[in-house]
């Protein structure tokens, strides 16, 4: 290969960049229109980040350019050990799939309710969390990549204070991750079942 | 360098030498010790490191300027590794065209270093990490959805 699959490591950061400035801004717009009150008018403008079109339209840019930024990475490693073996890398790739789903769920949330889910605390509570999720895993890829190029990282002193070696792989320990899971699973049964009693009451 | 005994390498006045340091230190012995990219000294000839002539007894080493190098340790590498095609610089190593100094830094090497020798390590399974994170984000997602209002 020549030429642009040369220079696949400019394109992973072109897009990887674009992806972590998008869901870094849309954290921000997230946290504005929360704090921002219900009727933030100045001078006839409606100041609200246009009821939160803004969080929409950059969890949009954070999508496109996070399958952009995962596309290039994989090609740029790929023919390395780095796709399957390095840590560093399965570290990227599962946060980045985190991302993605969240970013994914996000917009299915915001296609089937519209604006309105901002007046509506459950589905407001998730899409924010979501937004966040998709927020700090850009925030920590970005990190490990700066690891993955070897040019050292912005939170260093931060994985230095937590006891955190981002060359390691970030797995839960064994009896952790199912209690997580055991967690995550009655959570998600509690509220089924929360769900179709309600539905129960109403009918 | 020129003490009398047989093992001395005797510099000589207007030749370069190629050098590099290993350093045994915090009580490490064997392979686990701390070495330096190779490194040139010559004798009154331009050099990373250049000795010149002094008069007198003692050399007045306030006078003398500091070279500082970076000390790392290097890990294990094969030669067959660093010729196969695993190895991204292998082209370069195989002409003898590069040095390590050519692609890495002794920071980045270091950690490279490190990471192959935790492989195994590393290549740890993450099945619950992964149903986790992905069951954790769905059900933010889900619960959004089935608690809402209306």
């Amino acid at each position: 290969m020549g030429g642009v699959a040369d220079n696949g490591v400019y394109w992973h950061i072109i897009a990887s960049t674009l992806f972590q400035g998008g869901a870094i801004v849309m954290g921000m717009a997230i946290v504005a229109r929360l704090f921002s009150p219900a009727q933030w008018i100045v001078r006839g403008v409606d100041v609200r980040l246009a009821n939160g079109t803004m969080v929409a339209l950059l969890a949009v840019w954070s999508l496109i350019f996070a399958v952009f930024a995962m596309i290039t990475g994989i090609w740029m490693t790929w023919g390395y050990e780095a796709v399957q073996a390095s840590s560093l890398t399965v570290n990227k790739e599962m946060f980045g799939t985190f991302a993605l789903l969240a970013l994914i769920l996000m917009l299915v949330i915001r296609y089937k309710f519209g604006p309105g889910l901002w007046d509506d605390m459950a589905l407001k509570s998730s899409y924010v969390v979501l937004g966040f999720v998709a927020t700090g895993v850009a925030i920590v890829n970005g990190s490990l990549g700066g690891e993955a190029g070897l040019l050292g990282t912005a939170l260093s002193s931060t994985w230095s204070l937590l006891g955190i070696f981002p060359s390691n792989p970030m797995v839960l320990p064994t009896p952790v991750g199912i209690a997580l899971l055991v967690v995550v699973l009655v959570a998600i049964a509690a509220i089924v079942v929360g769900w179709m009693s309600r539905r129960r009451a109403v009918s | 360098m020129d003490t009398g005994h047989s093992d001395d390498k005797a510099f000589q006045e207007f030749r370069t030498y190629n050098l590099a340091f290993a350093f045994y230190t915090n009580g490490t012995g064997n392979r686990f010790h701390y070495v330096t990219f190779p490194t040139k000294l010559a004798l009154d000839q331009p050099a990373e490191i250049r000795a010149v002539r002094f008069d007198g007894q003692d050399p007045d080493w306030n006078a003398v300027p500091a070279t500082e190098f970076t000390a790392f340790y290097p890990g294990e590498a094969s030669w067959q590794f660093l010729t196969s095609d695993k190895h991204p610089g292998a082209p370069g190593i195989r002409s003898d065209s590069v040095a390590c100094s050519t692609c890495h830094s002794p920071e980045g090497l270091a950690k490279l270093a490190v990471g192959q020798e935790l492989r195994s390590e590393k290549e740890a399974p993450r099945p619950w990490t992964w149903a986790g994170g992905l069951l954790g984000v769905l059900g933010v997602a889900l619960g959004g959805i089935l608690l809402r209002r209306s």
